[in-house]
């Protein structure tokens, strides 16, 4: 124990806390819900978006450009596009072959007079100049396909390209920017965008805790302006302070009040402070073990540790009260009689936790292995640490003597009850029509905002600076494959079947990264196709009174062999920003497209089969949906082995029933109680109610085990009382949380513990009389 | 004989005459070979340009190397000195171009085009040459030009602009603006390339005279 100690002090500094809400996405096999992960963390989400209001917004912008390029933990900060941006776009492009952008389609006779009658009307316009510097080269506007794509970009790829977007001409319906020489500005010049990428995680807290106060610092030296900012980064210090917040009121509250019912029951300071080392022990192998195991643990699985603590002191208060009021036999001996029922409680408590990790999201998987390692310690702790600690001389205080005579005649009362057949099925009948009608009214929500918190300064600071820079895609086109080549290839089809689905009016546009590189092949087809179409080329000049000899350096690059433009250069180039946005650098080739206007995402995916058509928020609620119905199935499953384990034990499968009855009671009770309340059941519901059953259970074989005499039942159901209150204590603050989600499972487990206790008072009502002498 | 004699005089001299010099509506050739005038000249003809609206008709002229014929161009161009400048092409397509000190806009039908200045200085330069100039804001064109005066406001003039930066140089080798007294006559651009532009400028009608609705229409404004 003193080991543990020492280790858990020394890691403490060493521990990894992070609140990335990815380890709450599905991490299964299924294509789209690996794809949402990914959007979630690719760069686009990576990046924060400072917006800086003020009558010298623009040349703000410019100064923290400047600033955040010389900080080393930035990895990239720029707001518009520059001339230099440009010019080296247009450098490298042009040092690819003149085919390499050209579409094959160009080359029939009808494309390629049009192509040359721009030309031609290019050149006789007044800023002909420019044109007429590429022409030579590359007489059928190649070069400018990329620009195209690029300027078909808008809203998500506004953030994406960091402004590359907004260089050419704002699309009807988005926001009205500007580029101003390279910064970025809304249109009536108040506001001006600069994007910043850390090289550190948006949800690396510390990290960004740093930067924020790096950010306020450069703040002071401009009175005049203000900072709003949208991104990830944001919702990760919110989320973080709101978890530390939780988790420190949760652990002062809940320890003085658990302190309070210690001292008013058992009146010592010695089993105040024994109690608490299996809680204490626990926790600590618990943190230790996710540490190892999971590389870091998450704020949540750490405000839900915190909240198991009662759980864990459960076992030591079964204990205790049998010691405190049996003080003739000695502390092992009691141990002995009521070890049995806490090793066997803890165990299909950890069949319930098994549930929880079974769900498929690693976040819940990280909590039910803290959860599971936790009641492990901390039941071994209580088995063997607690009993040689105790005092050979006690006194319990009359408090508890008066909780154990009240309760004593509590029992002797209920269990005077008539239990006839009759009253027996009636009972059942009310509570089975009263579960099946709260089950049938129930409402499920599979929202995952249901579990984040909307509100705040921080999400009103996200939303504002996101609507300035206009609408986001919702709708992604995702292809993937096995090599940078093979990507380009199927981008080259998808981006054919995403132009039919716009042509068909299925969607209103969308992003053609296809356009930024053909695959080689279709590059290597271009290039034939072009010198095929050479003597045509020369026909199409001269009927539009071209001089073909003016265009040697083209002719001179179709005598040449093919330079294909690979995936690799196109990272290295200018063009860099624009390819990690919607060609991220994953372990897996992946490119992707933002799709605008989508009226029917069915329609689409009929139309486009090269890509993956995805919808995050949809495919989000679609997989939590599944997660939900696997834990179900998964609780049915563990409701079903802890049945086993009690048939195993009791060999009867009237005790087996009974010792699950508290949990299951109290389970459909709290569903019915959420469900009158109108709340939606979520996830966290699903799986606090699988904790209900669990601790139900618990005090159902606590309860089945002590019932030889009413004293000893008595004596149970005060440490049932005692580990109700200790546990809503610590989960009914948990309900207060502002995290929906911590406090849906606050509630629930909160109301599920009462009804618990309940329905415990309701079995020993049913059993007492028969087992009492 | 002689009659016969005087004709044929008379004609050879109208020929070697219609050689020697142009017709009355047409700057003297020789005008760019004739010294520069003194800086200070250059105040008067600036004077002139602080114009607030400006209408005329154009009819400009293209020789690219890349064409074997000339590319023609008539329409009527506009100038607000809180704009910029309006172009709309009647021939060989009906077109308008804007050009403000921040973008030109170019409409071909229901197609419209944005090319933003910021993101060339040299372009930009290229492209304000005439508004700045008919702004009369010498300052801002000596910024990106030297500026040489020829002939004087009391009759021909020519304002040669020749770029003072060398990428400015790689897309023009000098812009040249012919003018009588206070008239605006033609443009000439001559690219590095060799190719050049001759833009006429016709019936000019200024400030006053040019009607709101009509600039507004021009501009795209309604």
């Amino acid at each position: 124990m003193l080991a543990v100690a020492v280790v858990f002090a020394l890691s403490v500094p060493r521990l990894k806390i992070t609140t990335n809400i990815t380890d709450f996405l599905p991490d299964n096999a299924n294509r789209r819900a690996q794809i949402a992960a990914l959007l979630a963390q690719s760069d686009v989400a990576r990046i924060m978006i400072v917006d800086l209001e003020g009558p010298d917004a623009r040349a703000r912008a410019l100064s923290l450009v400047d600033d955040l390029r010389t900080r080393p933990e930035v990895a990239s900060a720029r707001s518009g596009v520059t001339e230099a941006d440009v010019t080296a776009t247009m450098e490298f492009l042009s040092a690819w072959p003149p085919t390499t952008f050209v579409p094959r389609a160009a080359y029939t006779d009808e494309a390629l007079r049009a192509r040359l009658g721009e030309l031609r009307d290019q050149l006789g316009s007044p800023v002909g100049v420019i044109a007429r510097q590429y022409a030579p080269r590359d007489p059928l506007g190649g070069m400018w396909e990329p620009f195209e794509a690029m300027r078909a970009a808008r809203g998500t790829a506004v953030i994406a390209s960091r402004g590359f977007a907004a260089a050419r001409s704002t699309p009807a319906g988005s926001a009205e920017l500007s580029d101003d020489d390279g910064v970025l500005m809304s249109a009536d010049r108040t506001h001006a965008f600069v994007f910043v990428e850390t090289r550190a995680s948006p949800f690396d807290t510390g990290a960004q805790r740093r930067f924020r106060a790096r950010l306020d610092d450069w703040l002071k030296t401009s009175p005049s302006t203000r900072m709003t900012t949208a991104g990830a980064a944001q919702f990760a210090i919110a989320s973080e302070a709101q978890i530390k917040h939780d988790v420190s009121r949760i652990a002062t509250i809940s320890t003085l009040g658990i302190l309070a019912i210690f001292l008013l029951l058992f009146g010592s300071l010695r089993l105040i402070g024994v109690g608490f080392v299996p809680m204490l022990f626990g926790s600590a192998v618990a943190m230790l073990a996710t540490q190892a195991i999971f590389g870091e643990v998450h704020g949540i699985t750490i405000a839900f540790g915190t909240s198991l603590l009662g759980v864990g002191l459960d076992y030591v208060e079964h204990y205790y009260a049998h010691f405190v009021l049996t003080p003739n036999v000695t502390p092992t001996t009691t141990m002995k009689e009521v070890g049995p029922s806490i090793v066997f409680g803890a165990l299909t408590t950890i069949i319930g936790f098994i549930g929880i990790g079974a769900s498929g999201l690693p976040g819940l998987r990280q909590m039910a292995a803290f959860s599971v390692i936790a009641i492990i310690a901390s039941m071994t702790a209580t088995y063997f640490i607690v009993p040689p600690w105790m005092p050979l001389r006690y006194r319990p205080p009359r408090t508890l003597e008066r909780v154990n005579g009240s309760v004593l005649a509590l029992l002797v009362r209920i269990t005077q009850v008539r239990w006839t057949r009759n009253r027996r099925i009636a009972v059942a009948a009310v509570l089975a029509i009263g579960a099946l009608a709260g089950l049938y009214h129930a409402r499920f929500s599979d929202n995952v905002n249901m579990l984040v918190e909307q509100t705040g300064a921080h999400v009103a600071a996200d939303r504002a600076v996101r609507s300035r820079l206009g609408p986001e895609a919702n709708t992604y086109a995702v292809v993937t494959a096995e090599s940078d080549d093979a990507l380009l290839a199927a981008l080259d089809a998808a981006t054919g079947e995403l132009e039919r689905a716009r042509t068909a009016n299925v969607i209103t546009s969308y992003v053609p990264v296809g356009r930024l590189v053909p695959s080689r092949d279709e590059q290597l087809a271009r290039h034939a196709a072009a010198r095929e179409a050479a003597p045509r080329i020369r026909s199409a000049m001269a009927e539009l009174d071209f001089v073909p000899e003016q265009f040697q350096p083209f002719w001179d690059a179709l005598a040449q062999p093919p330079k294909p433009i690979t995936l690799r250069d196109l990272r290295k180039s200018p063009l860099a920003p624009v390819v990690a946005a919607w060609l991220p650098t994953a372990a897996k080739p992946i490119a992707i497209i933002p799709l605008y206007g989508v009226r029917d995402a069915a329609a689409l995916r009929a139309r486009v089969k090269s890509a993956t058509i995805v919808v995050p928020q949809d495919t989000i609620v679609e997989l939590f949906r599944g997660v939900r119905v696997q834990t179900i199935v998964a609780s049915g499953l563990g409701l079903l082995a802890i049945f086993m384990i009690l048939f195993v034990r009791y060999r009867s499968a009237r005790k087996s029933v009974v010792a699950l009855i508290p949990g299951v009671l109290a389970c459909a009770a709290t569903v019915a109680t959420l469900v009158i309340a109108g709340v939606p059941l979520t996830i966290l519901h699903v799986m606090a109610l699988l904790l209900v059953v669990s601790m139900g259970v618990d005090f159902g074989i606590f309860f089945i085990d002590t019932v030889e005499t009413q004293e000893q039942s008595a004596r149970t159901m005060v440490s049932i009382l005692t580990a109700s209150i200790t546990t809503i204590l610590s989960f009914g603050l948990l309900s207060l949380s502002s995290s929906p989600g911590l406090a849906a499972l606050g509630l629930t487990v909160t109301l599920g513990v009462t009804f618990g206790s309940i329905f415990c008072l309701v079995i020993a009502s049913w059993t007492g009389h028969r087992a009492s002498p | 004989m002689m009659t016969r004699g005087l004709v044929a005089l008379a004609l050879a001299l109208g020929v070697a005459f219609a050689h020697a010099a142009p017709p009355a509506d047409e700057p003297p050739a020789n005008l760019l070979s004739a010294p520069p005038a003194k800086a200070a000249a250059l105040d008067a003809i600036f004077a002139q340009f602080k114009l607030e609206r400006l209408r005329c008709k154009f009819s400009e002229e293209k020789r690219i190397a890349l064409l074997a014929k000339p590319l023609r161009a008539t329409g009527t161009m506009y100038f607000s000195r809180d704009i910029g400048v309006a172009r709309l092409s009647e021939t060989p397509k009906k077109e308008q171009l804007v050009v403000t000190p921040t973008v030109v806009r170019i409409r071909k039908g229901t197609r419209t085009e944005e090319i933003p200045l910021d993101k060339s200085k040299d372009l930009k330069a290229f492209a304000l040459i005439f508004p700045t100039l008919l702004r009369g804001d010498r300052a801002g064109l000596q910024q990106a030009f030297t500026i040489t005066l020829r002939g004087s406001d009391k009759d021909w003039w020519a304002l040669t602009f020749v770029p003072k930066s060398a990428s400015l140089a790689k897309l023009v080798t000098k812009v040249v603006v012919f003018g009588k007294k206070t008239d605006l006559f033609s443009l000439q651009v001559t690219e590095q390339s060799g190719d050049t532009t001759n833009t006429r400028l016709l019936e000019i009608t200024k400030n006053a005279d040019v009607p709101d609705a009509e600039l507004k229409a021009a501009f795209g404004l309604q």
